[in-house]
């Protein structure tokens, strides 16, 4: 099968969603054709990475078609009409297998879509599938070969984890067989899987996306995202999906136009100490962290470095407590009746869970609330904060203690505490494996993420570099 | 971080038994029982290295959906 170029040979599943988007409302290119070059890449490398559960490509045929007659008839619905897309296995789609890669739900077929997925629906993009997750969406940072389906690998380099548990939607993303992804984050699903695998992976201010519809893991820190390959394309997807998502009143001014802006002036906070607790970040990481610094730089930002007023350790402490304990309260029943279904992940995390006391749990809800008052004292002095992600290069797939690791020893826990958006970008690589670094910002104040991402993504050439899994 | 005044006390497989026994837990298997054993201190442990607000009146965090309709 040959694979469909564009005008610069750039095969399909290689170019932006901003490109796809341009070329379908100018029908220079159909929904048709970019199904089918997505369709091609999964037959072409899927069964490397993995990043599939289930590939419905006859229903994104009818659907790309539908969207292709509707735009030829000059019905146009907005930016993402006619682009494919897939979502984590633990979103519900109407007539789908929603298995959040358990046996326990193989035979689990939700009636309705997710409301981010009917959104996207309804905004005219094209369901291609159901992506890898870890077991309900959660799990304790490792693999274990013991689940239904087989582990995602990092298109990057196949003997690779790709951070979890949003595992397919980063191998997707960066492997090209899907053009975006929705994953859902606790303390860094979608970070995780971006940062491993190279993509965009942003999580907004709580409450901007429904998780209606998604199968719950934490209720106090549960938050969908985006993954993408770029900047201007998670902007596009986020504005097609904040418009409308839990009833918002008024609509929100497009990221999209933040892509692009200068940042000459910016405040932006620096964090590049770890803090008590946790390890440096390995050294590549640390010089494509302290070269980005030097792009802002250059871009016209001040940067102030600082340090987190509560260690990012100290964060993971708490959320060690909440995330299990709730995840234990929501899958109880299981535990008690199916606990010989589950894999080894999810059933630790369910018996760890299962023994936090009330007492310690509640201590770690209060020292969340000054996780966030603290946090959002010292953002109110910036526009922006950065800092690494991850502090450890992407692992070795099944390698227990490096897994973890990758995954506990991260900065990603303060602001799914303190609820601050924040996005993982890619930095840089080395030895062909991506680094990253991790952009937050103020409360409801995505576009200057998005501002920051774009003007760095735009002085580096890192987006040029796609994954080649074999 | 507090100083934890407590100890880490290894638990027994009476222990574990008891608490699967009060807890609807019974059903679980020998392995993953000897499995929860392991857990208890730990996870005991952990809960003591949570940060303790030095107010009482500190309230639990809200949660934050400030775009709620």
């Amino acid at each position: 099968m040959t694979s469909k170029l564009n005008k610069n040979s750039t095969p399909l599943w290689a170019i932006t969603l901003a490109e796809a988007s341009a070329r379908i409302a100018k029908q220079t290119l159909s929904p048709s054709d970019l199904l089918e070059a997505y369709l091609e890449r999964i037959a072409a490398v899927d069964d490397r990475i993995h990043s599939y559960i289930h590939v419905a490509a006859e229903q994104a045929r009818i659907a790309a078609a539908q969207a292709g007659k509707e735009i030829a008839a000059g019905h146009w619905k907005g930016p993402l009409h006619g682009l494919p897309f897939a979502v984590k296995d633990n979103y519900d789609v109407a007539g789908m297998p929603a298995t959040a890669g358990s046996r326990l739900r193989l035979k689990h077929v939700p009636l309705q879509d997710a409301a981010l997925v009917q959104q996207l629906k309804a905004a005219g993009a094209v369901l291609i599938g159901k992506l890898s997750t870890w077991e309900f969406g959660t799990g304790n940072g490792g693999e274990y070969f013991d689940l239904p389906f087989p582990p995602a690998r990092n298109p990057w380099d196949l003997d690779r984890f790709t951070g979890g548990s949003s595992t397919g939607a980063g191998a997707s993303v960066a492997a090209g067989t899907t053009l975006f992804a929705l994953g859902s984050d606790t303390t860094g699903s979608v970070r995780l899987p971006a940062a491993a695998c190279g993509a965009i992976g942003m999580i907004p201010t709580p409450g901007r996306l429904s998780t209606q519809g998604i199968l719950p893991n934490c209720w106090s820190l549960d938050i969908p995202g985006p993954l993408a390959w770029t900047v201007e394309d998670c902007a596009m997807i986020l504005d097609a999906l904040f418009d409308k998502s839990n009833g918002a009143k008024a609509t929100q001014p497009s990221l999209r136009r933040s892509v692009g802006q200068p940042i000459v002036g910016l405040r932006i906070a620096v964090v590049d100490d770890p803090g008590l607790g946790f390890p440096n970040a390995d050294p590549p990481l640390r010089k494509g962290f302290e070269q980005a610094l030097k792009v802002l730089e250059q871009l016209g930002a001040q940067l102030t470095r600082i340090k987190l007023p509560i260690s990012a350790a100290e964060c993971f402490a708490a959320s060690r407590m909440i995330g299990p304990a709730e995840t234990a309260a929501i899958h109880e029943r299981e535990l008690k009746e199916q606990a010989e279904l589950m894999g080894f992940a999810l059933r630790d995390k369910l018996m760890a869970g299962s023994l936090v006391r009330a007492v310690d749990y509640l201590a770690a809800q209060r020292l969340r609330r000054t996780v966030a008052t603290s946090l959002e004292a010292l953002m109110q002095g910036y526009d922006a904060l950065v800092t690494f992600g991850t502090l450890h290069m992407p692992p070795r797939l099944g390698v227990e203690p490096e897994m973890t690791a990758f995954t506990v020893e991260t900065m990603l826990t303060p602001f799914n505490l303190s609820g601050h958006p924040a996005m993982m970008q890619c930095n840089g690589f080395y030895k062909g494996m991506p680094l990253n670094w991790q952009i937050v910002g103020n409360r409801a104040d995505e576009a200057t993420i998005i501002r920051v991402a774009s003007a760095y993504e735009k002085a580096t050439t890192w987006r040029k570099k796609r994954a080649q899994p074999s | 971080m507090i100083k934890s005044k407590t100890k880490k006390v290894e638990p027994t497989i009476d222990e574990a038994n008891a608490f699967v026994q009060r807890h609807g837990l019974s059903g679980l298997k020998p392995e993953y029982l000897a499995r929860l054993r392991e857990l208890i201190a730990p996870v005991a442990f952990y809960g003591q290295q949570v940060r303790r607000s030095p107010h009482k009146d500190n309230p639990l965090a809200s949660e934050f959906t400030a775009f709620k309709s």
